[in-house]
């Protein structure tokens, strides 16, 4: 499902030698659901836009495999890396994920438009699918023709779960989305969005750096432990972890 | 495209407050511009339709323009008279087959009042040599009996109301205010009304040379003399003949002899007389005017940068606050050249809108001034389809619209390749 072997990356412009993530390998399975935590700054969202097929590892010295079902990102010409993100990908961001301007079911109804695929997998058509994601997220019909922003944070992240599940793709990526959430509100978002990728078997990477959220998941992946890589800026640090992943 | 399309429409109709700004700059450039070009269009058709089939105008000496905006086109008035001495040894050359004077200076409610003699109706003609037509009656007799007739220009009817039979009084000068004084003792009565021409024509009151000289006995200066009253019926006993005109419309019997004739009358000793061919004339107005008409235009064309630089601006500006807006359409799909298209299309929507709305004012700003540009001017404008160059400038604004949305755009385009998921902010 998710596999990636040797990924090095660094942002362009960082100092030569200095590595973002350095990640030997890294599978996760079909319908599993993931829990990835680190600190802040550690290459985690990069991580996820690797994944995403928003960034590739390239070019060099950034290399290494990021596949997702079996088709490295980084072999794909950028147009069809994004039509198949539209394709297979679901994201949910840590706030701010809903278009202001559309209703509640026209930022659910987004993948639809860019993606065909996704359009032909949801059951009884986009708009029927959406409506009952919404449903299943706890969000009332008399709630889909609102202003996005008319809608709670905590209500507008379960908007933003029902847009990443929207026609079933296969891997779901969220971001840190329960960090805006009061405790109550996040248990509550939790449960709606695990049961949901199970249902629709989607493979689930969750992000967080609240550790208190790992028990709910089927795996947890520590960052810093699997990237060899040190993303702090200090030059004999850097030094050691490159000579490190050389040798 | 198509789901691009619905995304940036509801987008903009988000931000509507400031965009509604953007758009009304834009139509109003874009309405300066299409009834400029309208205006440009149907002034050159009017004044070129206002006369043909004349030779020459000729009239006392001043410019070739000038000659032609008073003795044909009402506009300006006259320097200096001619005296019929001179109109006469004209008439007198062997090339020239008619001449019809024209005594200009009076007015009724602001309709210039021309004194012809009756050749005038056989001989003048307009546009492709079409020869004026009574709507209603007759034209004036021309004789003592009929010293007191005249005939109503289209428009001069239509705009008060006049019909066959109507009394109405002149106005020493030009004056529509109502203080310049009144040749009220001596009242004239319409005895026909003109089918409508398009041109001057239809914003004039004719009434006979010997009527303009009989309304004039007892006046001296431009005022009544005081203490002396000629009551109308007794001014028919008074030499009536008139010792000046204005100008005169000259027909030849062979067109060929037009620069002889043009030269005999500059050369005629007895007074300084001009005359003009009115295709020359007109020819030398509009490169006079074209000038101050390609300022204008050009002007016009600044308008419509400066309000196309004020979109690029408001979208530029918004653009920060929208990055996150661009990482979700990144997360759902929408690749790089997506999000340049977006933000191009949002701008061609505003334009598109801007220009449209710009393209109704102008139509409506025609059809509405239409009377008043008639009355005032005797241009007819056309509120009928546009014009080739009205496309073109439509065409324009349009294309220019979109090339400067591409800015926003491709600063969009960049921004969302560097922010990918994670807009930095």
């Amino acid at each position: 499902m998710i596999e990636i072997r040797d990924l090095r990356f660094a942002w362009p412009g960082s100092p030569a030698g200095t590595l973002l993530l350095d990640i030997g390998t890294l599978e996760v399975a079909a319908g599993r659901s993931v829990f990835l935590h680190g600190p802040s700054g550690c290459g985690k969202s990069t991580l996820l836009a690797l994944l995403a097929g928003v960034l590739v590892a390239r070019p060099a010295p950034n290399a290494g495999r990021v596949a997702l079902l079996g088709q490295d990102w980084a072999a794909l010409p950028a147009a069809r890396r994004d039509a198949r993100r539209a394709d297979h990908v679901g994201v949910i961001f840590q706030q701010f994920n809903l278009l202001p301007y559309l209703s509640v079911l026209g930022n659910v109804l987004l993948p639809a438009r860019f993606s065909a695929h996704r359009a032909a997998r949801c059951t009884g058509g986009p708009p029927a699918a959406a409506r009952e994601l919404l449903e299943r997220m706890g969000l009332p019909a008399a709630l889909h023709d609102r202003r996005a922003l008319a809608l709670s944070v905590g209500q507008q992240q379960r908007v933003a779960a029902a847009r990443a599940l929207l026609g079933a793709p296969e891997l779901v990526i969220a971001d840190e989305p329960t960090s805006a959430l009061d405790a109550a509100r996040r248990d509550d978002f939790m449960t709606l969005l695990l049961e949901a990728c199970a249902a629709r078997g989607s493979t689930l990477v969750f992000v967080s750096h609240d550790e208190r959220l790992a028990g709910r998941f089927d795996e947890r992946l520590s960052l810093p432990a699997l990237n060899r890589a040190r993303a702090d800026t200090d030059a004999t640090a850097t030094e050691t972890a490159t000579a490190g992943a050389s040798a | 495209m198509k789901a691009l399309l619905g995304i940036a429409a509801a987008s903009a109709w988000n931000r509507r407050g400031t965009l509604a700004l953007v758009v009304l700059s834009i139509a109003l450039a874009t309405a300066l511009l299409l009834a400029l070009e309208r205006l440009r269009t149907d002034i050159r058709s009017s004044f070129s339709q206002a006369v043909s089939g004349t030779d020459l105008v000729i009239g006392a000496r001043t410019g070739p323009v000038q000659l032609m905006l008073y003795a044909v086109f009402r506009v300006g008035g006259a320097t200096n008279q001619i005296s019929m001495d001179g109109v006469r040894a004209v008439a007198a050359h062997r090339a020239v087959a008619w001449v019809v004077p024209l005594a200009l200076g009076d007015s009724h409610r602001g309709f210039p009042v021309l004194g012809t003699s009756t050749e005038y109706f056989q001989r003048f003609l307009y546009g492709e040599r079409q020869p004026l037509v009574l709507a209603q009656g007759r034209a004036f007799a021309g004789t003592l009996d009929g010293l007191y007739e005249a005939v109503l220009g289209a428009e001069v009817a239509d705009a008060l109301g006049y019909g066959l039979g109507q009394r109405i009084t002149l106005t020493h000068g030009l004056e529509a205010s109502g203080l310049a004084a009144e040749h009220a003792d001596k009242p004239f009565t319409v005895v026909g009304v003109l089918a409508r021409t398009g041109t001057p024509v239809d914003r004039t009151v004719h009434v006979s040379l010997q009527a303009i000289e009989a309304i004039h006995l007892d006046w001296a200066g431009g005022a009544p003399i005081p203490g002396l009253a000629i009551p109308a019926e007794a001014a028919r006993k008074f030499d009536l003949e008139p010792k000046a005109v204005t100008a005169a419309l000259v027909g030849l019997k062979n067109r060929v002899a037009v620069f002889n004739v043009q030269r005999f009358v500059a050369d005629y000793e007895a007074e300084p007389l001009l005359a003009v061919l009115p295709g020359v004339a007109l020819d030398e107005l509009w490169q006079a005017v074209g000038l101050g008409e390609r300022a204008l235009l050009a002007l016009s064309g600044l308008v419509a940068l400066v309000s196309l630089a004020g979109l690029v601006a408001v979208v530029l500006a918004g653009l920060n606050e929208r990055r996150r807006e661009l990482a979700v359409l990144r997360a759902v799909g929408a690749g790089p050249r997506h999000v340049l298209a977006l933000l191009a299309l949002e701008g061609a929507l505003v334009t598109g809108a801007g220009a449209l709305l710009g393209a109704a004012a102008a139509a409506a700003a025609v059809v509405a001034t239409q009377p008043w540009v008639q009355q005032s001017f005797g241009i007819t404008l056309q509120p009928g389809a546009p014009t080739a160059a009205q496309w073109a400038l439509f065409g324009a604004v349009l294309a220019a619209g979109m090339l400067a949305s591409l800015v926003p755009g491709w600063r969009a385009y960049r921004l969302s390749l560097a922010d990918g998921l994670s807009p930095r902010l």
